[in-house]
């Protein structure tokens, strides 16, 4: 068994995107997709220690960059849901087979892309969820410059030219596929939860949501207990390439 | 939402007991998760214990995060201009704004 972790990119609209492998070199993978925007910095230290630990269930996985984050060179206004969930399919077609997806936060907005590969989903988030908070940032730093705004005028602009939100920048497209993004409700997904959040789950895990958190940090008992029952999870309904 | 409620001054004598546990639950949480507090500190907070200025975690960009969880949480809606200053100036202000979102 290998843990071994080397960076690999696939080609999506004329540029190389970044991407982690991890585990056994011709297996089958698991395509994690992150939280998006900042939530993803918060949580990819976390996601790459779950890829370590699942390489050492034997279990290979893909934490691909999305066009216009991390590392990518993409113009971040050329973003939107539809880009992210094709530049999905263009690294599962590279990098793949994948054989399940692991999706956190609004990963989970753009994890359908692939079809029905069976789905872990940790805390889905709707993609107005994700506006509103980004929204309420802007608002707070723009009252602290003298100005005062408020939700409705700056979804106005946002839908008819775009807006920098939370250090975003956001296209006319990309706000109005993120207001309407819902986690797509299909069979085959794994919803899993903390073990203190009140709402339903098909699984409970010990952990906080550090995508919260104002400063990315770790938490070692978090990933294992991810890359457990993702392991588990996997290797009960494993699907043949 | 009445003026008094924004300014989370008012009581909330009109509440029932298990709603008002939930959002006092609820808000301790969401303190934790945001701040990253200890369960056993987020425990140790009282109606008095300072926010906003006292934990240094508590920034503009954590409150728009709160917020926002807050209502995920409680399943409530929290308009822009319920947000002040002293809704943020100690726990008790936060908990007594969420019962009176809840009861609204």
């Amino acid at each position: 068994m290998s843990d071994s972790q080397r960076s690999v990119s696939y080609r999506f609209d004329g540029r190389a995107e970044l991407c982690l492998r991890f585990g056994p070199v011709d297996a089958p993978a698991v395509l994690f997709v992150l939280p998006l925007f900042d939530e993803a910095n918060r949580l990819r230290h976390l996601v790459v220690e779950a890829a370590r630990m699942l390489a050492r269930h034997g279990i290979a996985s893909l934490i691909p960059d999305l066009p216009g984050g991390n590392e990518s060179l993409a113009p971040p206004d050329s973003a939107s849901i539809s880009l992210w969930q094709a530049a999905l399919i263009t690294c599962a077609q590279q990098l793949g087979p994948v054989s399940h997806i692991a999706s956190m936060r609004g990963g989970c907005l753009i994890d359908d892309a692939l079809g029905d590969v069976p789905r872990w989903r940790l805390a889905p988030v709707k993609g107005a969820q994700l506006l509103r908070a980004m929204l309420r940032t802007k608002i707070a730093a723009d009252r602290e410059t003298g100005v005062t705004s408020t939700t409705d005028a700056l979804m106005e602009t946002a839908h008819s030219r775009g807006i920098e939100l939370a250090g975003n920048r956001l296209s006319a497209t990309m706000v109005r596929e993120l207001n309407n993004a819902e986690p797509a409700a299909q069979a085959g997904v794994r919803l899993v939860r903390f073990a203190d959040d009140p709402l339903d789950a098909d699984g409970r895990i010990v952990g906080a949501p550090m995508w919260l958190r104002a400063e990315p940090g770790h938490d070692p008992q978090m990933a294992r207990a991810m890359a457990d029952d993702i392991a588990a999870w996997s290797r009960g309904v494993q699907i043949q390439p | 939402m009445t003026i008094a409620a924004k300014r989370g001054s008012f009581v909330s004598e009109n509440l029932t007991e298990g709603s008002s546990d939930a959002a006092e639950t609820a808000v301790r949480h969401v303190l934790r998760d945001i701040l990253g507090l200890s369960e056993a500190q987020v425990a140790g907070f009282d109606r008095d214990t300072e926010l906003f200025g006292a934990l240094p975690e508590l920034d503009s960009m954590a409150v728009a995060g709160l917020l926002t969880e807050m209502e995920d949480r409680l399943g409530i809606l929290i308009e822009d201009d319920e947000v002040d200053g002293a809704l943020f100036e100690n726990f008790g202000n936060l908990v007594d704004f969420a019962k009176a979102k809840l009861a609204a």
